[in-house]
């Protein structure tokens, strides 16, 4: 058991040290980075935005280069909040409330620095979890069949459109929009075209990249042209010297952090929950409990360090699900197994069996990742500061370039750009009627799964839904689903009747 | 919009979309449940998509009122539809230029000065990385 462990960590050193993912984990901790700094570019639309980049690299370095900028974005968020006030990502908002303050009382070096201790502590922590806890898991999920992966995929969905902001029902609206997209193209049973209308390029389904880049990059572009401003900013100078804390405010944040990891890498797991809630949830905590809840919002270290460690957390142990189950938690989980489909590994239990050096060697390129944005945060922050100050209206036509270059270079198709603008505008649609497009993306991807898997269980049980409820595990899932259903529904119109 | 009428109109169109795949559905054969034909799911998602925005038209969605930005919103899908249109026929550098012009008026302060700047600088980007780096097999000019 032991001996396994260390032959496989062994195996992650040896693909994750190669020099072509080596230099492909800098690649994209430093976009993720720089991502994460700038104000009105997501995540999302940066990793779909590089999707098409990875087409032509083996599949492991694919994902190594993926989960870099996720994580990585996670680092930058912060930079931006601390220094102006100006969350770069949702997750980092919070980071806001404690990091301006410490701003403005001249500590903000201070801040920076213990924030990049934070994030790499929750990070690494929350790896530890996915190398201890996914095989097993993955190990327990073999034996599932069919009635289990659908149920399991059910609570997923559920969970996704409950934890969204908002109002959950316009989530489970988004899940079912989702799912109906996932329709599109051959019925791989009967091998029927639906929903295609005869466009060629729909056959094989929506092409995920270009429904990812319209949800995501359109729509972000078209709701910030003009309103992002960073013109009035100014690159502050920085040097390593004032930026070292004082033992005492690194004494005081060793227990927030543990917290937040704990907490993060419990957020994390759970499908649906995104880093946001992470940090908010971790803030929330250690305000509570602190002995001193006056000082928040004033420049308390916790307040800062509690949150970052927990978001961070949060994105690493997002894999456990993604990368055992084939459950994605969140939208950029679902991208992540789209990189994978692409590549033709079918996500699921059998990823860590099968294709060991991509399970062993992404794990330990997340530590490689994490000691290069710890190494690389702190020297380089009048860097980072400087990027903050491009104006998004020379940035904006930069984005729009990649995206369509990107995804005319997946198939050289012109159609493809055309279904970019097309989703760019249902994407606009559902930011104006607020529906979120993540449970969206999830439902897109896990629809095919989640037919299929039901076909065959009602093949099995020659049509009897019974099937579903008789085997314990499905139906523990299918319990826990109807519940939060139930509590939606409860939520939704109790208060007002 | 205001917060009511959002909701109603979001639960309109679930609905409609809702039976509309219903609709749809009709056209595949529904099989039976041992043996699900390719119309089932969608029936099924149809439905619950309709009933799922029934109720949505009763909730009431906080956070504040978002006005349609016209200006961004056409330009930017006009951009996207034009390269579309213009990367096989006037080829990359072409439909590059046209992109970050089209790209730049969907704000009102677009100055020529560095709009010119900006596409000198993506089609110079767009060589070295695109053509030379990845050495992606674009069309460069309209004659070629």
């Amino acid at each position: 058991m032991l001996m396994d462990l260390v032959n496989n960590l062994l195996l992650g050193l040896e693909v994750a040290l190669s020099g072509q993912n080596i230099l492909y984990c800098l690649a994209g901790v430093t976009v993720g980075m720089i991502i994460g700094v700038l104000p009105g570019v997501g995540h999302l639309a940066a990793i779909s935005m590089l999707l098409p980049l990875t087409f032509y690299v083996p599949a492991t370095t694919a994902l190594v280069m993926l989960a870099g900028i996720y994580y990585g974005t996670q680092y930058g968020g912060s930079t931006a909040s601390i220094l102006l006030n100006i969350p770069g990502t949702p997750a980092s908002a919070v980071v806001c409330l404690d990091g301006y303050p410490m701003t403005n009382s001249g500590r903000a070096g201070q801040a920076l620095f213990i924030t990049a201790v934070a994030s790499f502590a929750g990070s690494v922590f929350a790896v530890f979890l996915l190398i201890f806890f996914a095989p097993p898991l993955a190990s327990v999920a073999l034996r599932f069949g069919a009635p289990e992966y659908f149920s399991m995929m059910v609570l997923g969905l559920v969970a996704a459109s409950i934890l969204v902001q908002g109002p959950a029902l316009k989530g489970i609206a988004s899940v079912l929009i989702g799912l109906i997209l996932g329709l599109v193209g051959t019925d791989v049973t009967s091998g029927i075209q639906r929903f295609s209308y005869g466009v060629v390029h729909v056959y094989d389904g929506i092409s995920i990249v270009a429904l990812a880049m319209g949800l995501f990059g359109i729509t972000e572009i078209i709701s910030n042209v003009g309103r992002v401003d960073t013109s009035g900013l100014k690159a502050k100078h920085f040097s390593l010297r004032n930026m070292l804390p004082s033992r005492q405010e690194m004494s005081r944040s060793i227990k927030p952090i543990l917290r937040g990891s704990v907490l993060g890498s419990g957020v994390g797991i759970m499908p649906g929950a995104g880093v946001s809630i992470a940090s908010f949830m971790a803030y929330a905590v250690e305000k509570r409990i602190s002995k001193t809840p006056e000082i928040f919002g004033k420049g308390a270290v916790e307040g800062v360090t509690a949150p970052e460690s927990a978001n961070n957390a949060a994105a690493q142990a997002a894999f456990i699900p993604t990368l055992t189950l084939g459950i994605p938690g969140d939208a950029v989980m679902a991208l992540m197994l789209g990189a994978l489909l692409i590549h033709g590994i079918a996500p699921g239990p059998t990823v860590i069996s099968e294709t060991p050096d991509l399970f062993w060697g992404l794990v330990i390129s997340f530590l490689v990742g994490n000691l290069i944005l710890l190494v690389l945060n702190i020297p380089l922050i009048s860097i980072w500061v400087r990027i903050l100050t491009i104006p998004y209206h020379l940035l904006f036509p930069s984005i729009l370039l990649f995206i369509v270059i990107g995804v005319y270079c997946i198939n050289y198709s012109h159609v493809d750009v055309f279904l970019v603008a097309f989703f760019g505008a249902v994407g606009y649609l559902l930011y104006l009627l607020r529906f979120e497009p993540a449970p969206l993306l999830l439902g897109f991807i896990l629809g095919p799964m989640l037919e299929e898997n039901f076909r065959r269980a009602m093949l099995l049980s020659r049509g009897d839904l019974m099937y579903l409820v008789e085997r314990p595990i499905s139906a523990g899932f299918l319990v826990v689903a109807l519940v939060l259903v139930a509590w939606i529904l409860f939520k939704s119109f109790w208060r007002k009747a | 919009m205001s917060t009511m009428k959002r909701d109603i109109v979001s639960g309109c169109l679930c609905m409609m979309l809702g039976g509309y795949i219903v609709f749809k559905s009709f056209d595949y054969s529904m099989g039976s449940l041992g043996m699900m034909g390719p119309g089932a799911s969608p029936a099924f998602l149809g439905v619950l998509l309709a009933v799922v925005g029934f109720f949505v038209m009763f909730i009431r969605t906080e956070g504040i009122r978002e006005e349609v930005r016209w200006r961004p919103l056409a330009m930017i899908l006009v951009a996207v539809t034009v390269f579309g249109f213009t990367v096989e026929s006037l080829g990359i550098f072409g439909a590059t230029s046209l992109i970050v012009i089209l790209a730049r008026l969907a704000e009102s302060k677009a100055s020529i000065r560095s709009t010119l700047a900006l596409i000198l600088f993506m089609n110079a980007l767009v060589y070295l990385v695109f053509v030379l780096g990845l050495s992606i097999p674009f069309k460069l000019n309209p004659w070629g």
